[in-house]
């Protein structure tokens, strides 16, 4: 690296060639005010914030956009400089509502007014949701504004509040464009952009879509760049500026994202990325779940006249008691969402009490720790029923930015969906033929695709153009799509969802939720966040969880969530990372580590021979190739928004609104000729299974074939054909 | 679609000339639909929210379907000194409409911009690519009636 001499401010600085005024200032401790400027987004010089006077040169400069030459003399704050900075910001601050910025009186008003944050409509600090956290605040006081000579123009546009998770009120824009830039260069989804022009440019969407409806991920990175209180996390509103930060590990996914629990007092108002992107499950579905109305705190037992609010003991010693009754017949249910050491204590506690244990993952042999770096370069990934954009999402974003334009991605999915739009060629087969397809791309025995799939040689031949003298993975969710038999020529990267996942599969587990659920032998049911479908009457059911159920039990334990403990988790590339308590559990409740660790002393019973388990493995349902009778190709997609087993769609509405997981989505055509229109019950069978469930109408889904999301008691049904028995609206 | 295919092909699909394949768009249908800025999107992989922003930065693309006629009112400095603000606001009475509106009968539509670089014609109206220098609000009648004709011959 060749080394340059910059003198700012008198002062002589060594620097890389290639570097920024403004960096060079920053790293050797320099102030230069900025407001557009973001340090991971690409230079803008919009704001005109940042000018610097360089010698030789007739007018000032933006640092931010100024690469630095050898020997070049800056100055950043000489009083013409000053001058032009304030004149700016006066500028600007003549669109942003200013009253309190320039009010004598503010610091009066501090002392009694905190609650007018809560109004509809920003008219200036004290009722901005940003307050003291503003970015503008801090300007006006550094530049020393005390009164703006310009005319406020107020843009009198209506605040957005249609959307899920954050808020809109363009009134408060500063067009920085940061969160356009965030969106395009960070995200890659260019969903934000400037549009119109002079006065009245402003950012949005698409023909001024909603965001839902324009191809949003709600990922709320624009939220955490925006210097202003224009985009706001709806959750965090009305509360005070986080006190601390603390960090840990997002359990909601495999992944295991780095994340910042911002705490103010005992709340944990919203979830920020630590130095990386998190995806909208760790962005906008922590706080609320951790705060939720329905969350359950108090330990319960049920007894003659319905639940009983008890103390630990007693709840636990009930507890106790029945898993001694029923020895050898309990089985538990145990979400892989929960720290290392709970598993491995209530894989203990089933050892004791010779239950069995189910866990609601997909039973893979080897599934193997993600190897990221081993990826060769110029790869070509193939991708197989799987939508990285909605289950994945920071993976993806991964793997764009280690490999750049080097990388191909083909996709071969029945489904059309988001990641279409990072592919360079999709592959549409027809549902449950992505086998052949991959044999017809990849395999060795034949290069001729069967007529069933649906695809074209021609397409076939252009995708395996693609491939041609690269290094080609197979990318998929093991809970999606099952490689029948190795392929030579590819290798495998297999994605599961489910936190701890490799941990789960080196363990083993006796039974598959579906075998357990459906298993006689089985009096007691100890179901530790999981909350499936019942499909008979229990002796006795434990429910160890957030949330109370939606059947009978006899004995709820209430659990805390993951920010409230601390230990570890096993991520998807097998590496351990830390989760820490940032808040201390709510009203009552205890970290699953700590009620099995009490259990197994209540029980009072010798703690029992580890004992070796292999993953227990369902048989598929027989597959029904009629299709008269059932006309409908039914595809079970794999649902990676759970919480504790539970989808987040039951629980938040925004997640609720963003996927309509819980509803059977139908192609446009298929619904016309069954007369379905959105929201009606449809009720879908064949001979084997049956539910009902409402309808919900999407492009995503082909023509003849019903999508639905996969539930812990559904883990059998792959490949089914059905058909609709009858529909209400 | 298939038409808005051709105009894909005669660029080569290349992105950087998206302006010249909006604008033939606009040609072909008067006005730039959201259905062939979704296909456009789709096909040269360039977000719909970028194209949105194309289409409303330039003012020569219109978002809303237009007039067979297009009035354009040169609003520019020397055009304004020489009168233009009485030409447009006898337009306004004749045809009914404010500047960015169209008329009931989809017949005209009307505009203004703010400086054409013909200053020494001011003030101008150009009718669908035809300049009509030095007009003056009594001339506003003898100009509209020109693109009439046709229509009374039917």
């Amino acid at each position: 690296m060749i080394k340059i001499t910059v003198t700012i401010n008198g002062r002589k600085v060594k620097a890389q060639k290639g570097a920024t005024v403004l960096e060079i200032a920053q790293a050797s401790g320099i102030r230069i005010p900025t407001l557009c400027h973001h340090k991971d987004l690409s230079p803008y010089g919009g704001c005109r914030l940042c000018i610097v006077e360089v010698k030789g040169t007739r007018n000032p400069l933006t640092a931010c956009t100024l690469v630095a030459e050898h020997g070049m003399v800056v100055k950043t704050d000489t009083e013409r400089v000053r001058k032009l900075r304030r004149a700016t910001l006066q500028l600007i601050l003549s669109e942003h509502p200013n009253a309190c910025l320039v009010c004598e009186r503010e610091g009066d008003c501090n002392n009694f007014q905190e609650c007018i944050k809560k109004s509809a409509v920003t008219f200036g600090c004290k009722s901005c949701p940003k307050n003291n956290e503003c970015e503008l605040q801090d300007l006006a006081r550094e530049l020393g504004i005390k009164d703006i000579p310009f005319e406020f123009r107020y843009r009198n546009l209506e605040p957005q509040r249609n959307d899920p998770f954050f808020d809109r009120d363009y009134n408060l824009c500063v067009l920085c464009g940061r969160c356009v830039r965030v969106c395009e260069e960070i995200r890659h989804a260019s969903t934000l952009e400037f549009h119109h022009r002079g006065p009245d440019t402003m950012v949005g969407t698409a023909f001024d879509l909603p965001h839902l409806e324009s191809g949003c991920q709600f990922c709320g990175a624009c939220v955490d760049v925006c210097p202003t209180g224009a985009l706001r996390d709806r959750f965090s509103r009305y509360d005070r500026p986080p006190d601390r930060k603390m960090r840990t590990t997002c359990l909601l996914c495999n992944m295991g994202c780095a994340i910042d629990l911002n705490v103010a007092g005992d709340k944990v108002t919203c979830t920020t990325p630590h130095r990386s992107q998190i995806c909208v499950r760790g962005r906008f579905g922590i706080a609320p779940l951790v705060h939720h109305p329905k969350r359950i705190t108090k330990p319960l037992v049920k007894k003659e006249h319905g639940l009983v609010e008890v103390e630990w003991d007693e709840a636990l010693d009930f507890a106790a008691q029945k898993l001694r009754e029923h020895h050898n017949r309990t089985g538990m249910l145990l979400s892989s969402q929960l720290t290392s050491e709970a598993i491995d204590r209530a894989y203990s506690l089933c050892d004791r009490s010779k239950a069995v244990i189910a866990v609601p993952a997909a039973p893979v042999e080897g599934l193997t720790p993600l190897q990221f770096r081993k990826i060769e370069r110029n790869a070509a990934f193939i991708v197989i029923n799987t939508d990285l954009v909605a289950d994945y999402p920071v993976l993806l974003l991964g793997l764009r930015r280690k490999f750049k334009d080097s990388k191909k991605f083909i996709v071969i999915n029945a489904l059309a969906h988001a990641t279409d739009r990072y592919a360079d060629t999709v592959l549409n087969p027809k549902p449950g033929t992505a086998h052949e397809v991959l044999d017809a791309l990849v395999g060795t025995r034949t290069r001729r695709v069967p007529k069933k799939c649906g695809i074209t040689a021609d397409e076939i031949d252009g995708a395996r153009c693609l491939l041609k003298d690269r290094p080609c993975y197979v990318l998929y969710d093991v809970a999606n799509f099952a490689l029948a038999r190795p392929v030579k020529s590819v290798k495998r990267l297999c994605l599961s969802a489910i936190p701890n996942g490799l941990k789960i599969c080196r363990m083993g587990f006796d039974r598959t939720p579906d075998q357990l659920l459906s298993s006689d032998r089985i009096d007691c049911l100890y179901l530790v966040g999981s909350a499936p479908f019942l499909r008979r009457k229990y002796q006795t059911v434990i429910v160890q969880d957030s949330f109370l159920p939606g059947f009978d039990f006899d004995v709820f334990l209430p659990a805390a969530t993951f920010v409230e403990l601390d230990g570890t988790m096993v991520d998807i590339e097998g590496k351990k990372k830390r989760v820490h308590r940032a808040v201390e559990p709510a009203g009552r409740s205890r970290s699953d580590e700590w009620i099995f660790g009490r259990l197994a002393q209540a029980m009072s019973m010798k703690p029992g021979k580890k004992k070796k388990r292999k993953m227990a493995k369902s048989k598929p349902m027989p597959r029904i190739h009629t299709s008269r009778a059932y006309p409908l190709q039914l595809i079970v997609r794999e649902n990676t928004h759970l919480y504790r087993g539970r989808p987040l769609s039951s629980l938040l509405t925004g997640f609720q609104r963003l996927r309509r997981d819980r509803s059977a989505w139908f192609n446009e055509r298929t619904a016309r000729k069954y007369n379905l229109h959105d929201g009606a019950l449809a009720k879908i069978a064949n001979h084997e299974i049956s539910f009902e469930l409402p309808v919900r109408i999407s492009q995503e889904v082909p023509d003849g074939a019903v999508l639905i999301f996969a539930h812990p008691s559904l883990s059998r049904i792959k490949d089914q054909r059905v058909r609709l028995e009858c529909s209400k609206s | 679609m298939d038409k808005i295919d051709r105009i894909l092909e005669k660029y080569g699909h290349q992105r950087s000339r998206i302006i010249q394949i909006l604008n033939d768009i606009q040609k072909l249908q008067t006005y730039l639909r959201r259905d062939a800025l979704e296909h456009v999107s789709r096909r040269l992989h360039i977000p719909l929210s970028r194209l949105y922003s194309l289409a409303t930065f330039y003012s020569a693309f219109s978002l809303k379907p237009r007039g067979k006629h297009l009035v354009t009112v040169c609003m520019g400095t020397a055009c304004h000194v020489r009168g233009a603000p009485a030409v447009l606001s006898r337009l306004e009475d004749r045809l009914k409409i404010k500047p960015g509106e169209t008329t009931t009968d989809d017949e005209y539509t009307l505009k203004t911009v703010n400086c054409l670089g013909a200053c020494a014609l001011a003030p101008i109206v150009v009718v669908d690519e035809e300049y009509h220098g030095q007009t003056t609000a009594d001339k506003v009648e003898r100009l509209l009636a020109g693109y009439e004709k046709p229509k009374a011959k039917n």
